[in-house]
């Protein structure tokens, strides 16, 4: 094991007890990985106090009054949303979110084929689509949102031939649901340049 | 400063004091900004997650329970908004909805006025992007928020185990990242 790997492992705690004690000896007794040692945590003292310079006071004491302005214009979105085209909408997004956590790919990794059996099998049309970009765009009718006790979707579901439970646990700030996203971080960028050029055509 | 008086704040708020949130936001603005923007690498998008992180703790507060702290509680709600942002970006790059071009992080680092200190933010944020999204929340936690690995695992779930196995290739990418500069 090289003096990079022990320091590492002592500095991510995978060390055992014993382990830690004799790194610990050495240490005292090695100068190369004292020296080493010493290399590393300057480094990473270096990243720790680089990374908070000080920020403008105005834009800080500006964040509370734009994030309550920003909630009533939400508010006021999804009101109107809500009014005039939600079930589309949310449909869609539903759908996508349904794809998202639907249990039918296998262990969580989405390939390239299962996607396109999906969209081809869930009958979005372009003007579908569009609508999903001016809620995420326009509304701000997003994750977060579509979460909201207040919207009850189980007819759309039921239009949609989708069970509540494929669509899964909505809970965004539980971690399990982040968890779900799995599978979008092993697409590759190819991947998802065909399905992109898929949809347009 | 303590546990107790960001109780305390919670209290009052639920209790309908309104100033009390004002207080809440004000003591953990500057944390939730820094935490996001870690997170997500620009000042745009830390910005619309400090946003709506302050969004969701008005609206959730009602729902702190009270057995963890305030302040590991809102770190969690910006660990996943963080996420779940990043993830929401892949989703709209995935349908081709968002065309714009990737914004220029000097640009964005508008917030900090410093030129040099913009430079050495700049470094870091390119070291932390260069880390898949799993290894950098724990590597941020970590090192720059001091959290345990208990503590990190009671807000992300995850085990000690993985957390320290992911903390360790962390260290391992962000210091060749660092060397190669």
């Amino acid at each position: 094991m090289s003096n990079r790997e022990k320091i590492l492992k002592y500095l991510s705690e995978l060390m055992t007890p014993e382990e830690e004690r004799e790194f610990e000896i050495l240490l005292e007794q090695d100068k190369q990985l004292r020296k080493e040692f010493d290399a590393i945590n300057g480094k990473l003292g270096t990243l720790k106090s680089d990374s908070e310079p000080e920020l403008d006071q105005t834009y800080l004491a500006n964040l509370l009054p734009r994030a309550r302005s920003k909630m009533e214009s939400k508010k006021s979105g999804i009101l109107f949303g809500l009014k005039f085209a939600p079930q589309l909408t949310a449909v869609v997004f539903l759908i996508l979110s349904a794809l998202f956590f639907s249990n039918g790919f296998n262990n969580n990794t989405l390939t390239f084929d299962e996607l396109q059996k999906f969209l081809s099998s869930s009958n979005l049309t372009a003007q579908d689509l569009n609508r999903l970009d001016l809620i995420l765009e326009e509304n701000d009718f997003d994750l977060l949102s579509i979460n909201s006790e207040d919207i009850d979707l189980t007819n759309e579901f039921n239009a949609f031939g989708i069970k509540p439970s494929d669509v899964g646990q909505l809970d965004f700030y539980d971690v399990t649901g982040v968890e779900d996203y799995e599978y979008l971080n092993n697409l590759s960028e190819s991947d998802f340049k065909k399905i992109t050029n898929e949809i347009k055509e | 400063m303590g546990l107790n008086s960001d109780f305390e704040l919670v209290r009052k708020y639920l209790d309908g004091d309104e100033q009390a949130f004002n207080e809440i936001v004000h003591r953990f603005r500057e944390k939730i900004y820094w935490h996001a923007r870690r997170m997500l690498g620009n000042h745009l998008d830390a910005d619309e997650v400090t946003q709506e992180v302050i969004i969701v703790l008005y609206k959730k507060l009602k729902t702190f329970n009270f057995n963890s702290s305030l302040y590991t509680w809102i770190y969690r709600i910006t660990s996943n908004l963080s996420i779940n942002y990043l993830n929401k970006k892949k989703i709209k790059k995935f349908f081709s909805f968002d065309d714009t071009p990737q914004t220029d992080l000097t640009e964005n680092a508008d917030m900090v006025k410093n030129l040099e200190d913009k430079e050495k933010l700049e470094k870091v944020e390119k070291a932390l992007q260069s880390l898949p999204v799993k290894q950098r929340e724990v590597f941020i936690l970590r090192h720059f928020e001091g959290f345990s690995y208990k503590e990190i695992s009671e807000m992300t779930g995850k085990k000690i185990g993985t957390l320290k196995a992911n903390y360790f290739h962390a260290l391992n990418k962000i210091l060749e990242t660092v060397e190669d500069e």
